[in-house]
């Protein structure tokens, strides 16, 4: 009587410990390690060697160089999130007409998904090179793009925007061919002229894949990594110094394990916070 | 309130199938026309070709005057109501109602205004804030119906708009869109596939068959003087009887034989057949169930009666329909209820000469067509 209780109790958890061994091993351990070392000073081993409480923090917050790579995550997320999505959109509505040849360009458009960034980031690092790229050649400039500060930011922006837009191509095509046909040819007869029924028809249509793809965008981009570490290295200066390449450089540069872990569970917190308010703001923006 | 003109008009597909082939029609303002036609007969594309939504592939398509073929949707300043009524999901009926003078940049107080005057004389003020996926079938049919009328549109279009609706409210919304008509006094293309709702709506009925044609005319016409053998059989219920038969002669006087039988024609009929020759030819008789008549008295014979064995009875009302085989095939005749009919017992009938029908067995156009015309014309 008591032993089948007992199994009955148990038996859902052991179906759950495959998973939950994964996890624990590569998301729990690693999050709770680093909110640990957080609070310490590291030997170079990344060993916990002093605990100075929130130590690690108040030096951040006093650290200039923490606050350029917050303004600079941050005006990075903006382009590469707004371009990501505006280039996605487009291309989903393009391809939604049917014109000769439009699943060559389905495909096109949706590529970029299947490229890794740091791959992506060679290839934008050759096209950009100032003497040999073909950029300067097109455009006929001679523009030195990532070492310039004013246009590295930019170019690592617009190589993740691209990058995402990929994806955000495939949502919203799915998105646009889940709104009914008919209630545009009735828009047309209505008198609605393009722009009439995209504001009023497609983007309410679209309005919960929007909401889906931005926060996805949002946390991709703030985590984005690859093309930093190929393109610009954060240089020049700090200019393209993004949070999570400062995380990567402080520990594994300069081996403060401990400030790192600390501006980790800071990038934690903006993300998750940032994600709470848009699930807030969700109810009264988005219809279904 | 326009007058539309469709010359020749035809759409013909990449695959070189035409839907509709040199469609001419002229409709008259505050005309309603009906496009009635089985499945697939090109009636619900020449409809969305009139509102812009498929090119037209040859001819003209004229509105007061103008050529219009290579006018945009949105500039024909039509109103369309949609077999699956088109509403926007994501709007509330107000929305949706007052969408089409939102985009013409209306005032607010004067599209607040219509607003209610559209939404109470459809009956639906209450469900003004709902949004379409809260609303039963009838209802969507309402909302679809008063944001077309709230704006003056040259021209309604509506396509199969009852369809979706249960029987019941089906013959509600007939009625209700026959007194709009005359409330509001406009133009409205129809197209259905409903051979009722085509004769109780409409004032001048285009019946359609493989995108051709068959006969336009009013109702009335429709019934007593159908083109051909299709339109016939389409319109009217119950449907048309129809048999195969050979015009014999026998002393200068014309007989219909069939399956061993031999009626007597009238002298019109005889008149008229022998003057179109077709003595001796195949042809296809087409009485309808109402126009035959039961001899009361079993005994009597004459020349234009003949015997017949009823197996089945449907009682309907006052009506009852009453089956008979002769040969391989079944036939229905109409009775009053309180007749007395016994089965499978012999029974002498007479088909009404006067609303006999005849159809050449190999064209099958109606041989009585223009002479009916010029009778009832007289």
């Amino acid at each position: 009587m008591m032993k089948n209780r007992i199994v009955k109790f148990f038996a859902p958890y052991t179906y759950l410990v495959p998973s939950l061994l994964i996890f624990g091993i590569f998301l729990f351990f690693p999050f709770f390690k680093t909110i640990y070392l957080s609070l310490y000073k590291t030997n170079k081993m990344g060993q916990a060697k002093l605990f100075v409480g929130l130590g690690n923090y108040m030096e951040l917050f006093q650290s200039k160089s923490f606050y350029n790579s917050i303004v600079v995550t941050i005006i990075f997320v903006l382009i590469s999130v707004c371009v990501s999505m505006l280039i996605g959109l487009l291309a989903a509505m393009l391809c939604n007409k049917s014109l000769p040849g439009i699943r060559f360009f389905s495909t096109a458009y949706a590529l970029p998904m299947a490229i890794a960034s740091s791959s992506a980031a060679i290839v934008f690092k050759i096209m950009l090179n100032p003497s040999v790229g073909i950029m300067n050649k097109l455009l006929r400039l001679n523009v030195n793009w990532i070492n310039d500060p004013k246009y590295a930011l930019i170019c690592v922006a617009l190589l993740t925007a691209w990058l995402n837009s990929g994806i955000n191509f495939l949502y919203f095509s799915a998105g646009l061919s889940n709104i009914d046909e008919t209630i545009y040819e009735r828009a047309s007869v209505d008198g609605a002229n393009e722009w009439q029924k995209f504001r009023r028809l497609t983007l309410p249509g679209l309005s919960p894949i929007l909401f889906y793809t931005l926060v996805v965008n949002i946390i991709q981009a703030f985590q984005s990594f690859g093309q930093v570490k190929i393109l610009t290295q954060g240089g020049p200066g700090e200019s393209t110094n993004l949070i999570v390449y400062s995380i990567y450089r402080d520990a594994f540069f300069n081996f403060r394990f401990g400030s790192a872990a600390a501006q980790s569970v800071l990038l934690f917190i903006i993300i998750m916070t940032l994600t709470l308010l848009m699930f807030r703001l969700e109810k009264r923006g988005v219809s279904y | 309130m326009s007058k539309l003109l469709l010359k020749n008009v035809s759409k013909i597909y990449d695959n070189e199938i035409s839907a509709v082939r040199d469609f001419n029609l002229e409709i008259k303002d505050k005309e309603f026309v009906i496009f009635v036609g089985p499945s697939g007969c090109g009636k619900s594309t020449t409809l969305r070709m009139i509102a812009g939504l498929e090119e037209i592939s040859q001819g003209e398509l004229w509105m007061d005057g103008k050529l219009i073929n290579f006018i945009e949707s949105k500039d024909r300043n039509l109103a369309m109501v949609f077999q699956n009524y088109a509403l926007y999901p994501y709007m509330t009926v107000y929305d949706n109602l007052a969408f089409s003078l939102q985009i013409r940049n209306v005032p607010k107080k004067e599209i607040h205004k219509k607003v209610r005057e559209t939404a109470s004389l459809l009956q639906i003020e209450d469900l003004l804030w709902r949004k379409p996926n809260a609303l039963s079938g009838g209802q969507k049919q309402r909302v679809a119906i008063g944001s077309a009328i709230i704006r003056q549109p040259n021209i309604f279009l509506m396509d199969e708009p009852l369809s979706n609706l249960d029987a019941k409210l089906r013959g509600q919304m007939r009625v209700e869109l026959a007194k709009l008509h005359k409330e509001l006094s406009t133009t409205i293309i129809y197209v259905t596939h409903d051979q009722t709702e085509a004769m109780t709506l409409g004032t001048k009925i285009v019946v359609m068959k493989d995108g051709m044609i068959q006969q336009i005319a009013s109702p009335k016409i429709l019934y007593e003087n159908p083109r051909n053998l299709f339109v016939a059989g389409f319109i009217g219920t119950p449907t048309m009887n129809f048999i195969e038969a050979e015009v014999t002669t026998k002393n200068r006087r014309l007989y219909l034989e069939f399956n061993y039988k031999k009626i007597k024609l009238n002298d019109i009929l005889n008149h008229t057949l022998y003057a179109k020759g077709y003595v001796n030819e195949k042809v296809i008789i087409g009485i309808r169930p109402n126009d035959i008549e039961i001899i009361a008295d079993k005994e009597y014979k004459h020349a234009d009666t003949f015997t017949i064995y009823p197996n089945r009875r449907e009682i309907l009302g006052a009506q009852a329909n009453v089956y008979f085989d002769i040969g391989e095939k079944n036939y229905l005749v109409c009775v009053d209820t309180e007749d007395e009919i016994i089965l499978n017992e012999a029974m002498q009938i007479r088909f009404n000469q006067e609303k006999l029908h005849l159809f050449d067995a190999n064209t099958q156009e109606n041989i009585l067509y223009e002479n009916k015309n010029t009778r009832s014309s007289k």
